[in-house]
């Protein structure tokens, strides 16, 4: 029978353990657990966590939610797009909607830890000791 | 409690995910790095969260008259407290003057912040090791759950029932009649899910109690099952909170060794086991049929109803659905058959309301008080203005499909009714204050926005119309106009044709900014605060 159920169970794994889904093992996934391959992608792209790209070593994402927008969130993100972030090999930066530290923003999570009041000066630092620790 | 030269000086430092964000761990590496290099007899406690997250990280040590706290502590402020021997065994509090370190708060239990409130539902949190199961059961931990598992289930429904206690995940349906369904569901198989995707921006109490009081939810949960007759539970909680899913497996792990998970629960003949289901990145999925595709292992698509959860839900089960905060009120709810829950709070709202207030205020955080206080007393009182400085404008409650609110209505009280009446409504609870340079135009277009992206693209309104609304906002021939009346029957089309609030709820805030700040929809895109090109 089709497990749905495991389905997820496996791709959680998979992103726990290599940050990514590798989309070669779609069909083996879709085989093993009697899916079609769609149901399999359908899932997969569904979900934000389930990506099948490669991440760098270090993938930021800053609150772009309203209670981080109060404090100053659209500019952050506005900093984080200027030219001296762009084409950073080992580090991603992108957003996220709600870290539930909405009462210490703008927040942003990277590599899971968790930084709140984030200003211009405290991302380039964050960004700065990053780049330091390849 | 005193403190002899024997028995070590307990600080407490929190592990909570905002006291993370704001430094907590730093702190604590200073201070283990200080018990290296001096001989200090410490002993250091990661507690929960007090929710006073404006302080965090919040130091405290236990004086021999009390817990004392230190507010925003750094590492340099762990040299200076331990300069000025605030972790000496013989400290005396008597000779602490308030103003002997910048930091200092008092005693924990007189801070007038956490004074004025009435915690129920947080009553434990931040006191103790979030998992130290003995703390949880001398601080009043499980006398529910025993009483329960000595009576009949309809008892504690009857108890659910009569204690008012009304859905803390945002819709307010009230509890009693949720669980009377399902308890009356005959089926071998039913389920209770607890939903933990707390996606709503300001909200943060489910993270904070997850945090900080691990086992109330566990105990909440096995209370409803005993109640309903299900023997299984899950936790759908969202990816964003790795601190929680850490501190949940461990809490379950303990608590299946401790008997209050699995066969028997506490000796009697009821079993009950609860998974940790993590999500994985869908705001949709907070939508209890949503999470319920999610949860069998399929695209967080909405399913229509009825069939009710209750009735058909998980795996097509009758199926008891709560938010985090409803099944942690559990406890404190069926006190006494319900009635000092009851006696609380205002005409239909009763018992406690866990604001959490936050944005551009001075002092955001968790306060739980009784439904009926305004607005203004939140903001001011608790608040004490924004952190800019400048004047508080806005304020959006309930999350991004709540209303914004201007000043003419901050005197209502919170209470379900009294906000449906200004239409808006109070949600799980999260106040989010704006000060004067927000522009509600951006807020709403923003909205829109957040609709396209985390619609689930099941229903035509929803999945299109978010898109028609962003595009009245970017495509206007004019860009300094947008079309009010075309955005109102857009909104009119969402709120009466979509599947779920996702759809449904969003013109709420759009249809808000456009009624009480019609001065921000006529004027380019362009801060306030800034000067006019």
């Amino acid at each position: 029978m089709a497990d749905n159920r495991v389905l997820t169970e496996v791709l959680r794994q998979l992103v726990d353990t290599f940050s990514y889904i590798d989309p070669g093992l779609v069909p083996y996934i879709a085989d093993q657990l009697n899916l079609s391959k769609a149901e399999v992608l359908g899932v997969i792209s569904f979900y934000e966590d389930f990506r099948t790209d490669k991440p760098p070593a270090h993938v930021i994402r800053i609150c772009q939610a309203e209670a981080c927008q109060a404090v100053g969130a659209r500019q952050l993100i506005e900093h984080s797009h200027t030219e001296k972030y762009s084409g950073l090999d080992d580090i991603e930066i992108g957003t996220v909607s709600c870290l539930g530290l909405c009462a210490c923003g703008p927040a942003l999570i990277c590599n899971n830890n968790v930084y709140g009041k984030v200003n211009t000066s405290k991302f380039d630092s964050l960004i700065h000791s990053l780049a330091r620790h390849k | 409690m005193s403190s002899s030269n024997t028995s070590p000086v307990k600080v407490y430092i929190p592990l909570d995910s905002a006291a993370i964000a704001m430094g907590a761990n730093s702190v604590t590496q200073s201070l283990e790095a200080l018990l290296n290099t001096h001989v200090l007899n410490v002993q250091i406690i990661r507690n929960g969260s007090r929710g006073m997250i404006w302080a965090e990280p919040v130091l405290e040590v236990l004086s021999a008259r009390g817990r004392i706290a230190f507010a925003n502590v750094t590492s340099e402020v762990v040299e200076q407290l331990f300069t000025l021997g605030v972790f000496d065994p013989a400290l005396n509090t008597d000779e602490l003057v308030p103003d002997f370190h910048p930091s200092y708060l008092g005693f924990t239990e007189e801070i007038p912040w956490l004074k004025k409130q009435q915690r129920l539902t947080f009553e434990r949190c931040g006191i103790s090791d979030p998992l130290d199961l003995d703390e949880y059961i001398n601080l009043g931990g499980l006398k529910a759950l025993k009483q329960v598992l000595g009576q009949a289930p309809q008892k504690t429904v009857d108890a659910i029932k009569h204690s008012g206690l009304r859905g803390r995940g945002g819709a307010a349906f009230p509890a009693g009649i949720k669980w009377q369904t399902v308890y009356e569901c005959i089926n071998d198989t039913k389920y209770i899910v607890c939903n933990a995707d707390e996606g709503d921006s300001g909200t943060f109490a489910d993270r904070m109690i997850m945090e900080g009081d691990p086992f109330l939810l566990i105990e909440g949960m096995v209370i409803a099952g005993c109640a309903t007759g299900a023997k299984s539970g899950y936790i759908y909680l969202r990816s964003e909170y790795p601190v929680a899913r850490k501190i949940l497996t461990q809490a379950i792990n303990i608590a299946k060794h401790h008997q209050l998970l699995g066969d028997d629960i506490l000796g009697s003949e009821f079993d009950f086991n609860i998974e940790l289901f993590v999500g994985a990145g869908a705001y949709i999925c907070g939508e209890e049929t949503s999470l319920l595709e999610s949860l069998e292992g399929r695209r967080g698509e909405v399913r229509s109803k009825p069939p009710l959860p209750a009735h058909q839900g998980l795996f097509g089960k009758p199926t008891l659905i709560h938010n985090v905060i409803s099944l942690c009120s559990v406890p404190a709810a069926i006190k006494d058959n319900g009635t000092v829950y009851a006696s609380i709070g205002t005409k239909r709202s009763l018992g406690t309301l866990t604001i959490q207030l936050a944005g551009n205020v001075k002092r955001g955080g968790l306060i739980e008080i009784p439904f009926g206080a305004s607005l203004r007393e939140v903001i001011e009182e608790y608040g004490g203005g924004s952190q800019s400085g400048r004047p508080v404008h806005a304020i959006q409650i309930g999350g991004p499909l709540g209303a914004y609110l201007p000043e003419s209505v901050w005197d209502t009280p919170l209470d379900y009714e009294a906000f449906t009446e200004i239409d808006a409504g109070i949600g799980h609870g999260g106040i989010i204050v704006f000060d004067d340079t927000v522009n509600l135009r951006e807020q709403a277009e923003y909205a829109f926005q957040f609709c396209v992206e985390e619609s689930c693209g099941k229903c035509t309104p929803c999945r299109i119309g978010s898109q028609r609304g962003v595009d009245h906002f970017q495509n206007a021939e004019n860009p300094t106009l947008v079309d009010l009346d075309s955005v109102g029957k857009l909104c009119d089309l969402m709120e009466s044709a979509s599947l779920c609030a996702m759809g449904g709820m969003t013109p709420i805030p759009v249809r808000s900014a456009m009624r009480y700040f019609p001065e921000d929809f006529n004027q380019p895109y362009r801060s306030k605060g800034e000067p006019s090109a």
